[in-house]
């Protein structure tokens, strides 16, 4: 990367520091600190939660998403408008009447201690090692890029954050938010121009991306009902409403940014602009993943684009075979570049046959570089010993680093490095919070001043911060076992769903109904992870019908805890 | 209607319209 890039990274990165901590003069209560004293317009909150789902994971990993099997991911997001709506109608009245601090609160409010700390535990252990995979699969990536040590990296990404939420508290979250939205936009669309522009003379846009449509890249509905198949239309629209009911209604790292809000109708606004932004927003990546690959049809890529294990391949005995692989490449390359030409021209072509042969020619060549692609990614994984070594996060940075002018290099490089700052912000954040008001506070100090209270999560965050960078540096070694612990997590959205649709749906419903229900769930989804193929979107939606169901009938049979002063569905919501 | 259920019926209204946008896009671009 040039001097000036590296000149716009390191300015970007101080003004994101120094603009957090500045957020702490308006931090000191608890209010303050945790929920921005309830005060952020809607429009800050919308962007901070459409933010948060714009990770650096999404930039580097759904662009290479889209480069390698297209636009079909898009489907994951169809459920999300209507989710928006359901959460403005059904969760957001019940957190703001109950003004909370966290989710898990309410919980305690409707049902008992026990399901209140069950429910905070198990957002804890799944967030904080999501919180550190945030971190490491940027800071991998960026290390190979950019030529750093990867401890280097996660420590650039993870250290600035964890200070600047220590001090500034959500309200510099939601500030951070905003400045990674506008510049993962702006890099986003600046790629998309250039990569438009790379386009050789004679190839127009519409006609790249016809040739890219006949390798399914364009495909976005696929309306076999398949449960096994991971992207559907149907595990979209149905199964997904579930996740994101989940993700958004109950997770403390959404809930906290809509608790921000000044009131429950400016938290509703700030919803919905997701509803109408994030599948327009989603188009963008995948479809710069897309504009990735046709511009490679036209220009020469390298056989795999992440170089981290080269040298050792070529040092190696199987040098020659991976040589060899290299030269079978360049030639199919030039082959597919050939025959991506005459489909692209074939594409005006009123003769349905015509198109038909060309794209046939054209199909033939791109399934021949998807097959020496693999064989070479099974050659670095046998040579170098890495089973988890894949190149898809690394073709948007290659494009950006090597085809890009100088100054974008360094701001989208600032964009990859902020969205990973921003988004492990508001999961350090919501960790703090869940940590000091469902356990210390709730456990140990009830009667805690106002600064103590603050004081402690300042210390929970550099806690978290600290151990959320320890195990992403830690990550980078243990390289799978992570992702495993971490899907192991996020297996049971659907079931603490089910308890907050309990809470808010069944007004019989009690603690011990809802608890047992909880541990129902749970089994019942892993052991569905476990033994059946059934895709991992539909867990949510079994998850919370299995708590739910399982809820309504233990609390029926056992008289239980249930100190509902808050509102339940039948109240009027003054009590 | 309130203004909350008319930005309810207007995200409805988006939302349909932006799939059968993709929809077309989809035809458009898989057709051989």
């Amino acid at each position: 990367m040039h001097a000036i890039d590296w000149i716009v990274v390191a300015a970007y990165l101080t003004w994101v520091l120094w603009d957090g901590i500045r957020q702490a003069r308006r931090s000191k209560d608890v209010e303050g600190f945790m929920v921005a004293g309830r005060s952020l317009p809607w429009w800050l909150v919308g962007l901070s939660v459409m933010a948060t789902q714009l990770s650096a994971i999404t930039m580097i990993g759904t662009t290479g998403q889209g480069y390698l099997s297209g636009m079909r991911f898009l489907q994951y997001y169809y459920a999300l408008p209507i989710a928006m709506i359901v959460i403005s109608i059904i969760f957001v009245p019940f957190f703001h009447n109950a003004k909370v601090l966290t989710a898990y609160q309410y919980l305690e409010n409707r049902f008992d201690a026990k399901t209140r700390a069950l429910t905070a535990l198990l957002f804890l252990f799944s967030r904080a090692l999501s919180t550190s995979v945030v971190i490491s699969a940027p800071a991998v990536v960026m290390s190979v890029i950019l030529g750093l040590n990867v401890t280097v990296t996660c420590l650039l990404i993870g250290l600035p954050t964890t200070i600047f939420t220590m001090f500034g508290g959500v309200r510099a979250v939601a500030y951070t938010d905003v400045k990674q939205m506008v510049m993962v936009v702006v890099s986003l669309v600046s790629a998309a121009v250039a990569l438009m522009w790379g386009l050789p003379d004679g190839v127009g846009v519409v006609d790249a991306l016809q040739v890219a449509g006949t390798t399914g890249r364009m495909q976005m509905f696929d309306f076999r009902l398949d449960f096994t198949e991971q992207y559907t239309f149907w595990s979209g629209t149905i199964a997904a409403l579930f996740l994101y009911l989940s993700y958004f209604g109950t997770d403390q790292s959404q809930v906290q940014r809509y608790l921000a809000a000044k009131s429950a109708d400016e938290a509703r606004t700030s919803l919905l602009m997701s509803a109408y932004w994030k599948i327009p927003l989603q188009s963008l990546v995948l479809g710069v993943g897309v504009l990735t690959f046709t511009y490679y049809l036209f220009a020469a890529p390298p056989m795999l684009f992440n170089h981290v294990h080269e040298p050792r391949v070529r040092a190696s005995e199987r040098a020659g075979e991976y040589a060899a692989l290299e030269r079978r490449f360049a030639e199919a390359i030039g082959q597919r570049r050939t025959a991506a030409e005459q489909a692209a021209a074939a594409g005006d072509s009123d003769s349905g046959m015509a198109r038909a042969f060309s794209a046939a020619g054209f199909l033939s060549w791109d399934e021949e570089v998807k097959k020496i692609r693999a064989e070479a990614v099974a050659l670095v994984r046998q040579v170098s010993g890495d089973a988890g070594y894949n190149d898809v996060n690394y073709v948007f940075p290659t494009f950006v680093t090597t085809h890009l002018p100088i100054g974008l290099v360094g701001l989208v490089v600032s964009a990859i490095l902020v969205a990973a700052m921003s988004v492990s912000s508001a999961e350090l954040s919501a960790l703090a919070t869940a940590s000091v008001i469902d356990f210390y506070r709730r456990f140990g100090r009830p009667d805690a001043s106002d600064a103590h209270v603050v004081w402690v999560t300042r210390a929970a965050t550099l806690f978290w911060g600290l151990f959320a960078s320890v195990v992403a540096i830690w990550a980078v070694e243990l390289g799978s076992l992570i992702e495993v612990v971490n899907r192991f997590g996020s297996l049971f959205y659907g079931s603490i769903l089910g308890v907050f649709l309990l809470a808010i749906g069944w007004k019989r419903a009690n603690g011990h109904g809802a608890f047992v229900a909880a541990l129902v769930g749970m089994a019942t989804i892993l052991s569905i992870a476990t033994w059946t193929p059934i895709a991992f979107l539909w867990h949510n939606l079994i998850g919370a019908v299995v708590v739910f169901t399982v809820g309504v009938i233990v609390s029926a049979l056992i008289p239980g805890s249930s100190d509902s002063r808050l509102p339940t569905p039948g109240s009027r919501g003054d009590r | 209607m309130t203004p909350i259920q008319q930005q309810y019926t207007r995200v409805i209204l988006v939302w349909l319209a932006t799939l059968a946008a993709l929809f077309i896009v989809q035809q458009f671009f898989t057709r051989v």
